[in-house]
């Protein structure tokens, strides 16, 4: 999966799960730009869980702070599988 | 299985006595549902085996009677196995919140350092991953940070040596500090809790009680109103990892259909959460009609979103009678007053101005909407205070003390905190509120403490947030959180001082600069930024603001 395709399904969880208005893209924040509060940051993570059947260590989600962090290390995770 | 429970003999002293007497019961247990809503099923006898297990590997580690060990899980087999092999040990657990999402990890090490040293815990338990992640941060002496795989080989069968009056477990309780208070207690205490709320919904030749819940057993109402009752009990439990309801709320109403639950808590959030979230779609097949008890607590009870709650899920079967709204504190144990099990909800209008300490409240068509939490639970007392201590009449407002045999110790080593809540046996507990036709009504807090979307936020750090903005007056602001008739769920008002000096487009761009810092550092919306002149948020004559007064004023018109 091509790391534009996950930014794709990124942005459709976020709408669809999530029931974000605002324009996602690669370069938004999740917190600042984004605005997504500790309740929402945990749907987040897991819709990502769900959808990519990955976990996410502590240590990745620490740099994660864009929506493109989060796509990276999703294909990354999806690549050791 | 009636037999077992009819003839049950004396009551468990400690929670390993409970485990083991729950052990027997061969249909009582714990099931585990994961994120992707597939369920395991622990009978209370593998989960005291594993227990029995883990506690002598904690003792081979070097964990003695009495030690503090901090654990933090996600709900989980993991959970289960720490927390009873802990309790086996003879040792003390204090469950801790996992960091949150996504970035953000250090100022969680240091609050969560902190918490283990206000503890003085020994050990820290945490899951793989995170303990690995944790280890260079937070690393109690002398034991450190290690998971269960990690701990060393030890003998099967080490028995607590515990009796009631020793400490059970420790809970964090949040006051209006950015250090919540450790609050200490008692085998005695959590069982006597555990014992008061299963019989308030006794079983019956119709129905035989199964509980449900997603809230964290990090959190008083998770760990003892569900586990620990279900424990006592013994009975069944369904436990969903609370991110998983974050994500997906219909996964709470699907799993009470499915297993048939008749007993799930929750706190206000969440039923609004489910009216705003759950979709038709999500609910195909679903029966909600096995749910007895929909307890509400924890957070100020809105009326209108348990009618919104009763009134969208009526369809799936839901009796908006079960909605039953409580009072409670982890200072308490947990349950205070409950109101009427299998009874409608009461809620009351009274006149704005009525609803001021010291006053006498009256019922008026256009006040604010206040539920009743009903009445002292079995062997608890209500009084309602002045601010010099004096018992006041019914239906004047005052601070709400309470009285009753599952009262905390006290906080662990905070001789003084402890003593400015504990007094001659009754426990300050901080709200305000008074009692009208022989029912409890919460009008407001003391302690200022905000609550939204199931989340504790100390004032303190959302106001610091904002005066981190530029043009924003140092000192110069006032978080609160209130209820309005309105909305579902708390709203949080923050005012702001402009700065002396300010420019105007400064000005213009405070309320978006104050929002986007509180949420970068408290991770919390705020609903409303109301900036004033430099000077006009009032003070005590030490300085500090008062957040309440801010806000009664504000609604009188009289700020700025």
């Amino acid at each position: 999966m091509t790391v534009d395709e996950i930014l794709a399904q990124v942005r459709e969880l976020a709408r669809e799960r999530l029931g974000l208005s605002v324009e996602v893209r690669a370069e938004s924040r999740l917190i600042e730009d984004l605005g997504l509060d500790s309740l929402r940051l945990q749907a987040l993570a897991v819709e990502v869980e769900n959808h990519y059947r990955i976990c996410l260590d502590p240590e990745d989600e620490e740099a994660i702070l864009t929506v493109s962090d989060l796509v990276q290390t999703i294909a990354r995770k999806l690549n050791q599988k | 299985m009636t037999i077992a429970r009819t003839t049950r003999t004396e009551a468990a002293e400690t929670l390993a006595d409970a485990l083991e007497r729950a052990a027997l019961e061969p249909t009582a247990g714990v099931r585990l549902l994961d994120r992707r809503e597939r369920a395991i099923w622990l009978p209370w006898s593998e989960i005291l085996d594993r227990a029995r297990e883990v506690a002598g590997c904690l003792a081979a580690l070097g964990v003695e009677p009495g030690d503090r060990i901090g654990l933090i899980y996600a709900t989980g087999r993991e959970l289960l196995e720490a927390l009873f092999g802990t309790v086996l040990a003879g040792a003390v657990p204090a469950g801790l919140a996992p960091p949150p999402r996504f970035g953000r990890l250090n100022g969680f090490g240091a609050r969560t350092s902190a918490m283990l040293e206000s503890v003085d815990a020994r050990l820290l338990l945490a899951e793989g991953r995170l303990a690995r992640r944790l280890r260079e941060t937070v690393s109690p002496r002398p034991l450190g940070c290690t998971t269960l795989d990690d701990l060393p080989v030890g003998r099967v069968g080490v028995s607590a040596p515990a009796d009631g009056d020793s400490l059970a477990v420790i809970q964090f309780s949040s006051g209006t500090t950015l250090e919540p208070k450790p609050v200490a207690l008692s085998h005695a205490s959590v069982l006597a809790q555990a014992r008061l709320l299963n019989s308030l919904w006794p079983d019956s030749v119709e129905v035989e009680h199964r509980g449900l819940s997603w809230l964290p057993l990090y959190h008083d109402m998770g760990l003892i109103g569900c586990l620990f009752v279900a424990l006592e009990r013994p009975g069944e439990l369904t436990l969903i990892p609370p991110d998983v309801f974050a994500a997906r709320p219909a996964v709470w109403l699907r799993a009470i259909s499915r297993y048939g639950a008749t007993v799930s808590p929750a706190t206000n959030f969440a039923y609004a959460y489910c009216v705003e979230q759950v979709a038709d779609r999500d609910l195909d097949g679903v029966d909600l009609s096995s749910w007895r008890v929909a307890l509400n607590g924890a957070e100020p009870v809105s009326a209108d979103v348990m009618r919104r709650f009763g009134e969208r899920f009526g369809r799936w079967g839901f009796e908006a009678s079960a909605l039953t709204p409580v009072y409670g504190l982890a200072e308490a144990s947990l349950a205070v007053t409950f109101s009427q099990v299998s009874e409608p909800f009461v809620s009351r209008r009274f006149a704005r101005d009525s609803l001021g300490v010291g006053e006498r409240v009256r019922e008026a068509t256009d006040g604010r909407e206040l539920v009743s939490v009903g009445r002292a639970v079995p062997g608890f007392r209500v009084a309602i205070r002045a601010d010099d201590h004096s018992e006041v009449q019914d239906g004047v407002v005052g601070r709400i003390w309470t009285r009753g045999p599952t009262l905390m110790e006290g906080y662990l080593g905070q001789r003084l905190a402890t003593s400015q809540v504990l007094r001659d046996g009754w426990l300050d507990t901080g709200d305000l509120g008074f009692v009208h036709r022989e029912e409890l009504y919460i009008c407001g807090r003391l302690k200022d403490l905000i609550i939204v979307r199931g989340a504790n936020h100390s004032p303190v750090e959302i106001e610091q947030a904002a005066e981190s903005v530029q043009g924003v007056h140092i000192g110069g602001a006032a978080a609160v959180g209130y209820l309005s008739a309105t909305a579902d769920r708390e709203q949080v008002l923050l005012f702001v001082e402009r700065a002396r000096g300010a420019s105007a487009e400064q000005i213009e761009a405070l309320p978006e600069a104050c929002r986007q810092a509180v949420l970068a550092r408290a991770g919390l919306e705020v609903d409303t930024v109301v900036i004033l002149p430099p000077e006009s948020i009032p003070r005590t004559s030490s300085g500090k603001v008062r957040r309440s007064e801010t806000l009664r004023r504000h609604r009188l018109r009289e700020l700025g």
